[in-house]
């Protein structure tokens, strides 16, 4: 009986991990078109149709790569390896419910050092291509993590800190159950990781240099990247809503409705800070991120001060 | 048995010493033999080594040498044949990629400064230890680098430090301070790093020894000397110091490796980064135990164990590739390099492996060393003064910085100089090194990358006895199967699956392409260059200004400080962003001509300049006088 129960309980795990892995990979160019589309209206535009974005995918695998005279094999292999990392990091942030058969794995410091190999890697076909446009984007993305990358270990140090381990799916456990104190300190390191995602760090601006279906998995890899950091912000702050583990499927139908709203409203906020600050320009990006340090620095610090008052 | 091992070691080291110096003596047609000859020895000290390793629990066994009263003692443990494996290992790659390579080796200092490091790696006294890293520095400068003044100096303090850990009167708080003038400055650490970085630019293998051989036994000197295996508890303040010194170092070296001129001055600087890191995890160990939290000590030890095979290994394939890319595509800056992989493959997938296997990716070594520092930093005591937990915030700050760094420097050194057009006619015709100076370099970049998927089980395997001659206890539930996790029971870094995963993942991207029918690349053509003009017929390559030199991939130090204050702005400023220059010399020409074979092979020894004759008498008396007053002393 206790055998059955645990076979049952590994399928369970099993089949999360498939409608949470098909999920993020469906929902992601749907998200990249709700943002453009919650922009235009705040522009007074009518935006894009949500299925636009999977149409344009469409288009684009069916057309041959056109490649630089000075490629090599390694401009065809790199979108691919961007699109394998973006795509286990997606696997790995739960979405709709705990206990997926990958959550043993789902460290944070795994899960963004997976993004970042993941911008790393276009970075490096730009630099194949030999041209101005694509050396300069790399070197901004290159800008960009540098700044960005202390911010990071900061966060999760406070988080790590907060709830005694690194692990995604047990923080989001913990932040549902309400253990995650103090709470301001949470609220700030997400606010660092959210300000992060604001000053655009999972975009890197490099797809002047592939086409075709090469670019085809690049645009669906950034789009990736981009829920996936949405998703972590949602689930670290605000995981209400998600099914816990061993939940039935009604506890999946509400997690999955819950995370759909999560990530909705979480859109929506984005780009309506975009619209008011008029976007982040490149060259304020330092400041924002600068910003997002000292916010992770206070995080820290307020773990770390409670913990001598406690 | 360990007794017969050590016999047997001692006659590979003094094989090594013999050989190197018959190799400067004897005829070109014989160096070839003593190549062979030295190339066996240091593999089969490496076999030895392992065998303890794996073998024997612990074992010590001396080996009498008198010398100014004290017996000049050798011996070996678990951890001593641990970094006598990764010395011999590298050094016998670097004999065979040298002597596969080059038409004439005339690099006789490799045998030599191979066998006085390992003299420093079994030596069972500080004395030992500190002489023999003296030693193998002067072997270095021997074999020319440019700087002498900066290799004098190393040599004066690795001597002082060789003196202060040896005499018996001497404060323990000396300890630390030597450290850092001895080793710390021989492994590139920060204050002192201007002393060794030169040497990088000298040749291939002094580039090759210093960060692969040298820099894992300038660690071990300081494990130990600092650990408290000698009796004696380490202050818990120790650590400070250390912590400070490593976290600078592995900052300012990536920033200077991302805008480094060349590859031998990138290599200089991500040595010293990695050296960084590795000095940072000893400083946490250290204030760890000084707080008795042993879990957390053992973390940090087992990051500098990770980061010291990775140096062997990852230092030692990136010193040979960049010198492969030297040779083959006529030089070494990156202005005048450039779509080096067409024409040498092979070399840029290994310095490709190489930078990956060091930088903060998943599944790599680099990253597995990275997390354990921040769980170890994550396990310190929360409880604490305001400044000290501060300072933690701005250590592990400044660890993130440093792996944003390293992977920016590996991005800017395979794609500015092996990817994109090539910037000169010379890079475009380069040539891939010789059939076994390329397997010399898949067989690291496999082992690098091997150390880094099966991170867990090797740890396992190679560091449960180093470990426990450490700490007193194991590695305990640090290492699994899979990869490393903090506890028994919490979810860690699983690195084998993490890589299964993204391969197969990018295999079923693969399958589904073909399955699907998408078509594959049949068009290329000219790079769009935003509506450039074409480049006149005269560059068959390009206009090589258009296409990025790297040096913008880091951000210059006023930026990487948010919102500074006047403090901070004066830091910022006393060290400047933008291009270093070079440390690397004007190639001079070899003295070759008519005359006697002897004279020429003298003149090639390389013998110092007229200008430091001072500064040698100078080192000299200075050695003379601390091992007579030492000598005075016991």
């Amino acid at each position: 009986m206790l055998l059955g129960g645990r076979i049952v309980t590994d399928l369970a795990a099993i089949l999360a991990q498939i409608i949470h892995s098909a999920l993020m990979l469906a929902a992601a160019p749907v998200v990249t078109a709700l943002r453009e589309g919650f922009a235009a209206r705040l522009a007074g535009r009518t935006g894009p149709d949500l299925r636009q974005p999977w149409r344009d995918l469409r288009r684009l695998a069916r057309k041959h790569p056109a490649l630089a005279e000075t490629a090599t094999p390694l401009s065809r292999t790199a979108p691919v390896a961007c699109f394998a990392t973006a795509v286990v990091a997606a696997a790995l942030v739960p979405s709709f419910t705990l206990g997926m058969a990958f959550d043993g794995f789902s460290d944070l410091l795994v899960v963004a050092g997976l993004l970042a190999t993941s911008r790393i890697v276009v970075a490096l076909a730009a630099l194949e291509a030999g041209t101005a446009p694509a050396g300069l984007a790399a070197g901004r993305a290159a800008r960009l993590a540098c700044l960005a990358e202390p911010t990071l270990y900061l966060a999760i140090l406070a988080f790590g800190a907060l709830g005694g381990t690194t692990n995604l799916a047990s923080l989001f456990w913990l932040q549902l159950q309400g253990m995650l104190q103090p709470v301001a300190a949470g609220i700030l390191a997400v606010a660092a990781l959210a300000l992060m995602a604001l000053a655009g760090c999972a975009e890197t601006g490099l797809t002047t240099e592939v086409s075709g279906a090469d670019l085809a998995l690049v645009q669906l890899a950034e789009a990736l990247r981009h829920l996936t950091w949405l998703s972590l912000v949602a689930g670290l702050l605000f995981p209400l809503g998600m099914a816990e583990p061993g939940g039935g499927a009604l506890a999946w139908i509400v997690g999955l409705i819950a995370w759909g709203a999560k990530v909705l409203v979480a859109t929506a906020c984005l780009a309506a800070l975009r619209a008011s600050f008029g976007g982040i320009r490149p060259s304020r990006r330092p400041l924002a991120l600068g910003i997002a340090a000292i916010l992770g620095v206070l995080a820290a610090m307020l773990v770390l001060a409670s913990a001598v008052a406690a | 048995m360990s007794a017969e091992l050590l016999a047997l070691l001692v006659a590979a080291i003094t094989a090594l010493l013999g050989l190197g110096t018959l190799a400067a003596v004897w005829p070109r047609q014989c160096v070839r033999i003593v190549w062979g000859a030295a190339i066996v020895a240091s593999f089969a000290a490496m076999i030895a080594m392992l065998d303890v390793l794996l073998a024997e629990p612990r074992s010590t066994a001396g080996l009498p040498l008198a010398l100014a009263g004290e017996p000049l003692r050798l011996a070996i443990d678990p951890l001593a044949a641990l970094f006598a494996a990764l010395l011999f290992a590298a050094g016998a790659a670097t004999l065979a990629f040298v002597a596969a390579t080059e038409k004439a080796p005339a690099a006789t200092a490799i045998p030599v400064c191979l066998g006085l490091l390992g003299i420093a790696v079994l030596g069972q006294n500080g004395f030992t230890q500190g002489l023999g890293l003296a030693f193998a520095g002067t072997a270095i400068w021997l074999s020319g680098p440019s700087d002498r003044s900066g290799a004098v100096q190393l040599g004066l303090g690795l001597l002082a430090a060789a003196a202060i850990f040896a005499a018996p009167g001497v404060p323990p708080q000396a300890r630390i301070w030597a450290v850092l003038i001895g080793p710390g400055a021989l492994a590139g650490l920060m204050p002192l790093h201007r002393w060794t970085a030169p040497a990088h630019c000298a040749s291939t293998h002094a580039a090759a020894l210093l960060s692969g051989a040298t820099v894992p036994a300038a660690l071990y000197v300081m494990l130990r000397v600092l650990l408290p295996s000698h009796g004696m508890v380490p202050p818990a303040w120790w650590g400070l110091p250390l912590s400070l010194a490593g976290a600078a170092a592995a900052v300012i070296g990536g920033l200077d490796a991302v805008w480094a001129p060349d590859l031998e001055t990138a290599l200089a600087a991500g040595t010293m980064r990695q050296t960084g890191l590795a000095t940072l995890g000893i400083g946490v160990a250290l204030t760890a135990s000084g707080e008795d939290l042993p879990a957390v000590a053992t973390m940090a030890l087992a990051a500098v164990l990770l980061l010291a095979v990775l140096q062997a290994m990852g230092g030692t394939l990136l010193a040979l590739a960049c010198g492969a890319i030297r040779d083959g595509a006529g030089s070494r800056r990156l202005e005048r390099l450039g779509g080096v992989v067409r024409r040498m493959p092979v070399t840029t997938v290994c310095l490709l492996a190489g930078l990956t296997g060091l930088a903060t990716v998943p599944a790599s070594a680099g990253f597995a060393a990275a997390w354990l520092l921040l769980h170890a930093f994550l396990g310190l005591p929360h409880a604490g003064s305001l400044p000290a937990q501060l300072l933690r915030c701005a250590l592990v700050a400044g660890l993130g910085l440093a792996s944003a760094l390293g992977s920016a420097g590996a991005l800017r050194m395979v794609g500015v100089a092996c990817l994109g057009r090539p910037r000169t006619p010379r890079a475009a015709v380069a040539d891939e090194p010789s059939r076994s100076g390329r397997i010399v370099l898949v067989a690291l970049a496999f082992l690098a990358t091997a150390w880094g998927v099966l991170v867990g089980p090797l740890l396992m395997l190679f560091a449960e006895a180093p470990m426990r001659v450490l700490t007193g206890s194991g590695l305990g539930p640090l290492a699994t199967p899979l990869g490393l996790a903090v506890g028994p029971e919490s979810p860690g870094y699983a690195a084998l699956p993490i890589a299964c995963l993204v391969a197969v993942a990018g295999g079923l991207v693969v399958w589904l392409r073909r399955w699907l029918g998408m078509p594959g690349a049949t068009t290329s053509g000219p790079a769009w260059e935003d509506g450039f003009a074409a480049p006149p017929a005269w560059l068959p390559f390009g206009d090589p200004g258009t296409q990025t030199a790297g040096t913008d991939f880091a951000p210059s130090a006023m930026r990487i400080l948010p919102l500074p204050p006047a403090l901070v702005r004066f830091a910022a400023q006393a060290y400047k962003g933008g291009e270093k220059p070079s440390l690397c010399p004007r190639p001079t020409p070899t003295p070759s001509g008519p005359g006697p074979a002897m004279t020429r092979r003298i003149a090639n020894l390389r013998l110092p300049p007229q200008g430091s004759a001072p500064a040698i008498i100078l080192v000299l008396l200075a050695g003379l006088l601390i091992l007579c007053s030492w000598a005075g002393v016991s």
